[in-house]
């Protein structure tokens, strides 16, 4: 149901495109506060903020996040339900994000660093390296043993070489993705023009066979949809699964998992479309 | 209006058992957005189907190894920028300040941290500040040499330094610092997308000043390349910017014109307002050449509210200069006077001192055309004039002699000022030949 100012919140927006309750929620809430030693709370609260109607502490959106993600198998973040104010974001400590007035001049001079933190992250610089690293660093060293042939530890050295060098020139290289990915590919080619004797044939050096350039394509997107599904929940992994690999009716799933097919479909639609949210940000394409 | 990615999904399964829906698919059809959105779609759908993408989970769901170690490195790395900032910070307010620290010869501040502030701060001032730009990318050299442990230091310092050289219009200087980091980058590892930056920096002073436009066009050719490679459109679309600016040396304005276009139509796609400044400002001046002024005009007027918005200090009052210029083109005379004074203030303000002396003698020339020669002779005598080469500056100084000696004789023409202003213009590239004296 729409808040008062006539829009749907995100949280009501997922409570209702996964059928959640928000009594389920505060149930499953509750059991997690326990746990955790958090504040506990209540289905109106939860009511409340689902309206729009009530603001909630950072220790309360916490858990209202892993309830939710326990109830749907997904691996919401708080800004995909809440709208998170720029002053919840953590200050900064000593490897943080210093904004220091560095003139006096009436227009503030440009920031004269980039940190590793994306501005609208809401993340220290650490966690936004740590997420950069954990997104990629497995992508590019498999891409590395299945692509170029190197030898896995091998590319382990490589790709954190590739990180290294990236840190150094953090302050000028601006899209990251694409630098990784570059980086490494020229590294694997220069790693074998170093041992040139016991050399494979590279992608590279052979460019004309379309056949094989296609291929290698689809072994990066299959590379990559690999590493989607390691970042989905598990209950999403699972589904996505049993209908795509098995190819289970939804009848089926519905069964095995103890419940109904609209869930199921719900559950499908959902979760490819959060799959489809992290294959983008990977690749960098589409909308 | 455009389907969310949930209802695309939806009609995914549906459309799997043939329920397709009518007003999607009529959509898809005509949305390339949308129909992108689905085609990757179906890329994701057809792995799902592959035995070895399941077999490759396990591997990504294992904690990545070595990451301690990098998020160690990082931050130390974010805690010396950060105490190089707060050390800096007093000393950045203004150039005097800067000076008075003595920052690269204080021992306190010989650390990496403060190699690498330096070199950021002064390319984020390069359009704005660059003569403080250049000031600061030379204590970042000097500092960096005295550490001499760390050649990217170094070579990205200088790299930057002769950015800020470049803005300046010390094309020679700017060479011979781009020689340099271009040697010390070649000695290291990953340098391709170094090296392209310094490709890139190279073509445009090849096409600004020694008008070697093929050597531009594949120096910046090259660069593109990589830089698409490395996914960095905003450096791609630079390049762009050198490339259309060369072939219009080689094959015209209308060449040159259509190729702007073309930057302006992909910066504007990618919401690139940087870029789009300097590509209407170059599109400006080649409809200038194909004698399109209204064009011209309409485009600088674009340019100079995007340079005026991102606080391109130096491109907004070449533009200021170019519109003054253009009402004196169009016979406006009087204001384009008064514009032209305010612009050539501005540009020696900036310490754009060619720039300044090109643009006073715009104005004297305007002055002269009016029958108003008061203050032409005093403000020309303030022209001061240094080219990188002694003969250039001898040689521009002997030209000058000639304005000032007609002024004082009270026999300065129009025509006189721009045969020297056409001249001091060709100067930086032909530095060797002397002024004709007027017949």
């Amino acid at each position: 149901m729409p808040n008062r100012e006539g829009h749907e919140t995100l949280l009501q927006g997922v409570i209702r495109a996964f059928g959640l309750r928000p009594t389920h929620i505060a149930r499953v809430a509750q059991r997690l506060a326990g746990e955790l030693g958090m504040p506990s709370i209540s289905r109106n609260h939860v009511m409340r903020l689902s309206n729009g109607e009530a603001s909630a502490t950072a220790e309360r959106i916490f858990i209202i996040v892993a309830a939710v993600n326990e109830l749907t198998g997904q691996a919401f973040r708080a800004g995909d339900l809440f709208r998170l104010e720029p002053g919840a974001r953590p200050t900064a400590g000593a490897g943080g994000t210093p904004s220091l007035p560095l003139s006096s001049d009436r227009n503030p001079l440009s920031r004269i660093w980039r940190t590793f933190v994306a501005e609208e992250s809401g993340q220290s610089a650490e966690e936004s390296f740590e997420k950069l690293y954990s997104e990629y660093a497995v992508l590019l060293r498999q891409v590395a043993i299945r692509r170029y042939g190197i030898p896995p530890d091998d590319a382990e050295a490589l790709v954190h070489e590739t990180f290294l060098g990236y840190l150094q020139r953090h302050t000028y290289v601006r899209e990251v993705k694409g630098y990784l990915f570059a980086t490494v590919k020229h590294r694997c080619v220069d790693y074998w023009r170093a041992r040139q004797r016991e050399a494979p044939l590279l992608p590279e050096h052979d460019t004309a066979d379309e056949r094989q350039q296609a291929s290698l394509d689809t072994l990066e997107r299959d590379l990559t949809v690999a590493a989607v599904l390691a970042r989905l929940g598990e209950k999403c992994r699972e589904t996505l699964h049993g209908f795509f690999f098995k190819g289970e009716p939804q009848d089926a799933l519905a069964d095995r998992l103890d419940t109904t097919p609209g869930y199921i479909d719900q559950l499908i639609s959902s979760c490819r479309r959060r799959a489809m949210e992290l294959y983008r940000s990977l690749t960098g394409r589409g909308r | 209006m455009h389907f969310s990615d949930d209802d695309l999904s939806k009609f995914r399964n549906h459309h799997a058992k043939a329920a397709a829906d009518a007003a999607i698919e009529r959509h898809l059809a005509e949305c390339r957005d949308c129909a992108e959105t689905m085609e990757l779609f179906r890329e994701v759908d057809a792995a799902l189907e592959r035995p070895q993408v399941w077999a490759d989970v396990p591997a990504f769901l294992a904690p990545p190894r070595r990451l301690e170690e990098l998020v160690a490195e990082q931050a130390a790395i974010e805690r010396q920028n950060a105490d190089a900032l707060r050390r800096l910070a007093p000393h950045l307010k203004s150039p005097m300040h800067f000076e008075d620290a003595d920052v690269a010869g204080t021992a306190r501040f010989h650390d990496a941290g403060v190699v690498r502030m330096l070199t950021a701060q002064a390319a984020a001032l390069r359009d704005s500040k660059p003569k403080f730009a250049l000031e600061l990318a030379t204590a970042a050299c000097l500092v960096a040499r005295k550490l001499n442990s760390d050649e990217l230091l170094l070579a990205a310092a200088t790299r930057e330094r002769a950015n800020a050289l470049r803005f300046l219009g010390k094309f020679r200087e700017a060479i011979t610092a781009l020689d340099e980091a271009e040697s010390i980058f070649r000695r290291m590892p990953d340098a391709m997308f170094d090296l392209a930056i310094v490709d890139y920096i190279r073509a445009t002073v090849a096409i600004q000043f020694e008008e070697r436009a093929s050597e531009a066009l594949e120096l910046a050719r090259s660069a593109i390349r990589t830089f698409r490679e490395y996914g960095d459109q905003q450096r791609e679309l630079a390049a762009r910017l050198v490339e259309s600016e060369a072939v219009g040396t080689v094959s015209g304005s209308s060449a040159s014109a259509a190729a702007y276009e073309e930057v302006i139509n992909l910066a504007r796609g990618l919401g690139r307002d940087d870029i789009l400044a300097h590509a209407y400002h170059n599109a400006a001046t080649a409809y200038v050449e194909l004698s399109d002024l209204d064009k011209a005009e309409r485009y600088y007027a674009e340019a100079l509210a995007r340079h005026d918005e991102q606080g391109n200090a130096v491109g907004k009052a070449n533009c200021e200069w170019e519109l003054a210029r253009m009402l004196v083109v169009r016979g406006r005379l009087q204001r384009g006077a008064n514009a032209l004074d305010t612009a050539r203030r501005r540009l020696l303000q900036l310490g754009l001192r060619e720039e300044h002396a090109l643009a006073t003698l715009d104005w004297a020339g305007a002055r002269l055309a009016l029958n108003h020669p008061e203050g032409v002779a005093a403000a020309c005598r303030e022209i001061m004039v240094h080219y990188e080469s002694e003969g250039a500056t001898r040689n521009a100084r002997l030209a000058l002699a000639y304005v000032h000696e007609a002024l004082r004789q009270g026999t300065a023409t129009p025509q006189l000022i721009r045969q020297v202003r056409d001249y001091l213009t060709d100067l930086p590239r032909h530095p060797e030949v002397t002024f004709p004296p007027p017949a």
